[in-house]
């Protein structure tokens, strides 16, 4: 009896051992914070992660480099595309020097159509030239096109961000989310009472994973759908763009296109980005506070590390 | 061959235009060297500086032009290039991945709540049972050493099964026990005083009878005796009837009131499926996409019966089968310019497989061909036999459309064609054993309502009127349609947008692949009697092989969105749509007379003879099919279909004005109207063979079938069917919304609709119309209108756990408290308009239902209204015989109690990894065990014989049931 009981002390002990390897970070690491402020410039700018006083590195604010990752994906209604493909051409050229732009594409995986550049028309070029076709996307390389980025942030000092010019629609991904009825008879199929289920695990799965990297995900999704899938999905969008500090912004109509991308474009321009040491012994998952003298700050406060230290 | 591309150097800490602030700090240099197309690293060196305030900013370009060198690398070493040496997967990952889930969800009455209907019957349970399990995996398609589908190549594969076995109840009322063997002595009426059965046996004119008064008791054109002591000897009543009185089931509850609702059936409903969808993706060349999907059921769906054995009177069992095939390619031309094809195909197959025997021929019923057990309709009392035992209805389409969107300026074109053919393949004889209809015309007291009862005339086998099916072989229904479209989506200025659209629909009629269909020409002379209306065949006499023309209908359609001062925040939308039903294709095999037949027996007078006796038989058929002649639908029920091409047409306007508050709240309001003509209406609407109200005035005559025939405007038929294909009804729908949708990014969405409608048409509701000749007088809310609708919807991921603000646990803990949301579907419903309908129907046949005078000065809402008055029944009566009643067909204040339903759904997932989880799901449908109020009984007596249970509701439904549900993703 006795050695059972100890033979089960130690299993637990065991086991709330490896729990606790995944729980802590073991060593220090670089965060970026995503942030606005109302003011040109941060003075005497303090951050405490989990209430502890934290190191900043750098600050990189408006008037800093920015590279953006223009990520279309755009499968559904022409007008609404050419609406957006408009709108993001003014846009692009407002962009003062300090921005370039890449872009990517998300149908049958991301892939880079536009490397990062300054050069205005050959990314509006490929913006116009980008088709129109294919299954929606963003579900699938939302979390590729956020390692990406993160990565580069990791190596090179300037501000980026990622902006998902989407009209994607949860009916049109090429792995079933929307649960649909298969027998077609079961009249008293309850479980597609909330068939919500699916999305809300998938975006939920990827809104943790993307606490984990660093660079803001805004999206600018055209065409607003009011259906309870839709609903729950464009929920995990916003969910899933803000984890990552950034922002996502619906389109009710096509008039509302043009002023909802400026607004993107500002947002994102105007982002101020703060890397800061996480001092050890940080849990896992952690909010971050920002102060700034005399400066109003809106910034991501909440944030995941990868289990195992390795940032 | 490598060469250097590019060398940069910049400090790492540092903001463009300002003095360094840190010291001593790291530069980063980078050299990039490229071989062939691939790009690479060669380099990465740093070093420590000291005094760097003293060094110059770094430039933004140059650190912009190393974080672009930067990213040529990292994407190509991901594999997001199309130089990079290895592709990613869709997802990213380096090796394909494949995703799906297994799923099992699980109801049993152990969790539920007894039904409010079964408790108030002192029932303790009601029997579910439900598996329901599938499974789902999609990835890349992958044929080892053939083909790797990579990115451009993807399947999906769903399965899914049901095994459910569900108790079903109903109240029911059938004969008391000593009614069964023809004891009449306890039975009574609706007000509780006996009911007097009369023999009809001791028929006989009244010699004293005064034809210029009206037939009253003091009146009496016949005279009958009544039963001695209100008892039918056993000798007398039909042994046909005692073999089909075995069957019955005998009362078993005591709802009331005066025995009735004495019968409360439970039953096991079945449902036994399993279906797949499979597709596949592929994407090529850049601009091409295939997608082809299949999906199919196959399963079988057993009714719950009433009646424990072969004189079950529910809906038959059904083996079913349903397949869906499409095949889509979508071809991008040109960035302005996408052309989708699509091929679908679908076909669903059901066949009615309830149990047959020989039953008439064991039961001694003779002249029938069928197997089956005969139909029998007892009035209020449960009916015994199926409707459509066995048959088997196939129905297929096959729809081909191509759609090309382009972009022309400011203008957004969208081109559509679509060629839809579909088919009907039935057989369905649906009654072949014969039905049965029994009146307490047989045993009353000629011309007195409230005297006779159907079971009394069912125990001396006496039928009012008969009719079953003679189906020899299938039919093979066919019709197409074409719709040719074109929208204009034009974006006038910035906050501007209108959508213009024209959409032609050609609709061609039904036909039948040999010719074997007909109708009733109301044109046509018909040679037995010289009138007009004679039965006329497809392909035969100059018809063509369809009996309408080919109807082509513009339905066009306007739209705009503004945003009032360039606001993006308010939105005004305003709309306006005009469309057309197509010819429908239907099931079963009506308008086949001829090829099929459908003898009718109808008694010459049923207060006075019998069609038949059950002993005598059922009379030979007057005319064996196939019978191809202008006579064929002669004395039947004669089918006739509405050959002017009139389709139902709909229109509608609204206007709606969306903004959004602050707090991330949107608000909607919306007006609406909607309205439509010519829309198909049943037999319950329209009657091309009705005798006009004031031909009443002939009063007890009308009862006399030949006198009356010959009163009709097509008086060769016994009555006319048009089976919900004419094109007669109209409405109107106005309504009025405001939506609330609430979403944030703490996981929290939330929508709040009401709705405000009035809704009037003139043909809807339980019992028909009163005047088929007076649209106007029929003109009233539409039944099934619930003015007050309010919904909520809310999903939320609860705030706890890893990446919420609350219960965040570094520790074991954190298993606890991650990963819950709930989602919840609230439904609040007020009553739909009370349809109120006079007891007695004392009309010689020329109205087929009697509507209630409304007493003035008498408020129909009681004071305290409950179960026990719903409504107040002095405010109405009963009309006098041979009249109509002044009462609307629908009440206009008067409603239905409301109706509330809360769904509430918990889950908790468990995250096993980045990719797989468990999601563990508490699902309770009216979590709160609501229950909602039964209708109240709208029958509206006499004044001597009052129904006691008007306005009273007895009892209510609904109950809590819990599904959990367990689903593995990975």
């Amino acid at each position: 009896m006795t050695r059972r009981i100890l033979m089960l002390v130690l299993a637990t002990l065991v086991v709330a051992q490896l729990f606790a390897n995944t729980t802590a970070a073991p060593v220090a690491r670089v965060r970026r914070v995503t942030a606005w402020a109302s003011a040109a410039e941060l003075n005497n700018l303090k951050a405490k992660a989990e209430g502890k006083d934290t190191r900043i590195l750098r600050i990189k604010g408006p008037q800093d480099g920015l590279i953006l990752l223009v990520v279309l994906d755009v499968t559904g209604d022409l007008t609404l595309v050419d609406a957006a493909r408009a709108a993001m051409a003014a846009e692009i050229e407002k962009l003062p020097a300090n921005v370039w732009l890449g872009v990517l594409r998300s149908q049958d995986g991301l892939r880079v159509v536009t490397d990062p550049t300054a050069d205005r028309p050959s990314v509006t070029a490929s913006i116009q030239q980008s088709p129109v076709s294919g299954r929606a996307g963003l579900l699938e390389t939302i979390e590729p096109a956020e390692r990406l980025a993160t990565s580069l942030l990791r190596k090179t000092p300037v501000r980026t961000a990622i902006l998902y010019i989407t009209d994607s629609n949860i009916y049109n991904y090429r792995e079933d989310y929307t649960n649909p009825v298969i027998n077609m008879s079961d009249s008293r199929d309850l479980s597609r009472r909330f068939p919500e289920a699916l999305i809300r695990e998938k975006t939920a799965k990827l809104s943790a994973t993307l606490a984990e990297g660093d660079v803001p995900v805004f999206v600018t999704h055209l065409a607003f759908l009011r259906d309870r899938l839709n609903d729950a999905y464009q929920t995990g969008l916003q969910q899933m763009a803000e984890a990552t500090g950034g922002q996502a912004m619906f389109c009710r109509t096509q008039t509302d296109i043009a002023i909802t991308i400026t607004q993107a474009f500002e947002r994102i321009r105007s982002v101020w980005a703060v890397d800061v040491e996480i001092p050890q012994g940080t849990p896992k998952n952690f909010t971050m506070h920002l102060s700034a003298e005399g400066v109003d700050l809106q910034y991501r406060t909440r944030f995941s590390m990868r289990a195992g230290g390795k940032e | 061959m490598w060469k250097v591309e590019s060398a940069s150097a910049a400090c790492a800490a540092c903001s463009p235009g300002s003095a360094c602030k840190r010291a001593p700090h790291t530069v980063n240099w980078y050299l990039v060297l490229r071989r062939n197309s691939s790009w690479f690293v060669a380099l990465a060196a740093s070093a420590s500086l000291l005094g760097a305030q003293s060094t110059p900013p770094a430039k933004p370009a140059s650190e912009l032009q190393r974080a672009a060198e930067e990213f040529k690398v990292l994407s190509r070493d991901l594999g997001y290039r199309e130089d990079s040496p290895r592709k990613a997967s869709r997802n990213g990952a380096s090796r394909p991945q494949f995703h799906g889930r297994l799923s099992e969800n699980f109801r049993n009455d152990v969790l539920d709540a007894v039904p409010h209907e079964i408790a108030q019957r002192g029932g303790s349970k009601n029997l579910l049972r439900r598996n329901q399990w599938g499974f789902n995996v999609s990835g890349p398609v992958i044929i080892p050493k053939l083909y790797n589908g990579g990115r451009k190549t993807f399947f999906s594969l769903s399965y899914e099964g049901v095994r459910e076995r569900i108790g079903r109840s109903s109240l029911r009322t059938v004969p008391i026990l000593t009614e069964r063997e023809g004891d009449y002595s306890q039975v009574v009426d609706s007000a509780g005083e006996p009911l007097e059965i009369y023999d009809p046996s001791t028929t006989r004119l009244n010699p004293n009878y005064d034809p210029s008064q009206a037939v009253s008791r003091d009146n009496l054109q016949y005279i009958k005796d009544p039963y001695p002591n209100n008892r039918i000897p056993v000798d007398r009543q039909d042994p046909v009837a005692r073999k089909i009185i075995a069957f019955y089931p005998k009362p078993n509850a005591d709802a009331g009131p005066f025995f009735r609702n004495n019968y409360f059936a439970v039953a096991p409903e079945t449902n036994t499926a399993s279906g797949m969808i499979a597709k596949v993706d592929h994407s090529f060349l850049e601009k091409h996409r295939l997608a082809v999907s299949y999906a199919f059921t196959n399963g079988f769906a057993g009714s719950a019966t009433f009646i424990p054995n072969a004189a079950d009177s529910a809906a038959p069992d059904r083996n079913f089968t349903n397949r869906r095939g499409s095949i889509e390619y979508v071809y991008t031309a040109s960035p302005q310019s996408v052309n989708t094809l699509t091929l679908e195909a679908h076909s669903d197959i059901n066949e009615n497989v309830s149990a047959a025997g020989d039953w008439p021929v064991d039961l001694g019923l003779r002249g029938v061909p069928g197997t089956a057990f005969p139909r029998i309709e007892l009035g209020s009392y449960l009916a015994m036999g199926r409707n459509s035992p066995q048959a088997r209805n196939a129905r297929s389409a096959f729809i081909f459309t191509d759609a090309h969107s382009v972009r022309l300026g400011k203008h957004n074109l969208r081109l559509v064609g679509q060629f839809a053919r579909h088919r009907v393949n039935t057989f369905n004889p649906g009654l072949p054993s014969g039905a049965y209809y029994f009146t307490p015309s047989l045993t009353s007291l000629p011309g007195i309502v409230n005297t006779g009862q159907n079971f009394a005339s069912f125990l001396l086998g006496g039928v009012d009127t008969s009719d079953y099916s003679d189906v020899p072989s299938p039919s093979y229904f066919r019709n197409w349609n074409l719709i040719t479209a074109l929208q204009d989506t034009w974006e006038y200025r910035q906050g501007l947008t209108f959508s213009f659209g024209l959409n032609m629909q050609t609709s061609a009629p039904r036909t039948e692949r040999y010719n074997r269909q007909s109708t009733v020409d109301l044109s046509v002379i018909n040679p037995s009697n010289g009138r007009l209306g004679a039965l006329v065949f497809a392909g035969k006499g100059g018809y063509g092989s369809a009996f309408q023309p080919v109807a082509i209908k513009p339905q066009p359609n306007f739209s705009l969105a503004w945003n009032p001062r360039g606001n993006r925040k308010a939105v005004l939308r305003l709309s306006y749509a005009m469309s057309y039903q197509a010819y429908p294709i239907y099931n079963g095999q009506w308008g086949t007379r001829g090829f099929t037949g459908h003898p009718n027996y109808y008694s010459a007078n049923s207060q006075l003879v019998p069609a038949f006796t059950l002993s005598q038989g059922v009379p030979p058929a007057p005319r064996p099919i196939p019978d191809l002649t202008p006579t064929a639908a002669d004395d039947t029920n004669a089918t006739i279909l509405e050959t002017g091409g009139h389709l139902p047409r709909y229109q509608s306007v609204g206007a709606s004005y969306e903004r959004e508050l602050t707090g991330g709240f949107v608000v909607t309001g919306s007006l609406g109207v909607s309205w439509g003509k010519d829309l198909f209406v049943g037999n319950y609407a329209v009657n091309p063979d009705a005798l006009r109200p004031e031909l009443m005035s002939y009063r007890d005559q009308l009862n006399d079938q030949a006198f009356n025939r010959s009163l009709r405007p097509y008086p060769q038929f016994i009555a006319t069917d048009v089976f919900s294909q004419w094109p007669d009804g109209r409405y109107r729908r106005e309504a009025a919304s405001a939506r609330v949708e609430k979403r944030t990014a703490q996981g929290l969405s939330l929508t709040g609709t009401y709705e405000y409608s009035r809704q009037y048409d003139d043909y809807s509701g339980p019992y028909g119309k009163q005047d088929y000749f007076n649209r106007h007088n029929e003109w009233g809310l539409t039944a099934g209108n619930n003015p007050h609708r309010f919904s909520l919807t809310y999903m939320y991921e609860l705030p706890i756990g890893t990446s919420k603000p609350y219960l965040v646990f570094p520790d074991w803990r954190r298993y606890l408290t991650d990963g819950w949301s709930i989602s919840g579907i609230s439904s609040v419903s007020s009553g739909d308009p009370i349809s109120l309908r006079a007891q007695f129907n004392n009309t010689g046949g020329v109205l087929q239902t009697v509507r209630v005078n409304v007493v003035p000065g008498v408020n129909p809402l009681p004071a305290n209204q409950g179960p026990d008055m719903w409504f107040n029944p002095a405010a109405f009566s009963h009309p006098d015989d041979f009249e109509m009643g002044s009462g609307p067909r629908t009440h206009p204040t008067l409603r239905n109690p409301m109706t509330q339903n809360h769904d509430l759904s918990v889950s908790k997932r468990f995250a096993i990894d980045q990719e797989r989880s468990m999601e563990f799901t508490a699902s309770g449908f009216n979590f709160i065990n609501n229950a909602n109020w039964n209708l109240p009984d709208t029958v509206i007596g006499t004044e001597s014989s009052p129904n006691v249970n008007a306005g009273k509701i007895i009892g209510s439904r609904g109950g809590r049931v819990i599904q959990l549900g367990l689903r593995f993703s990975f």
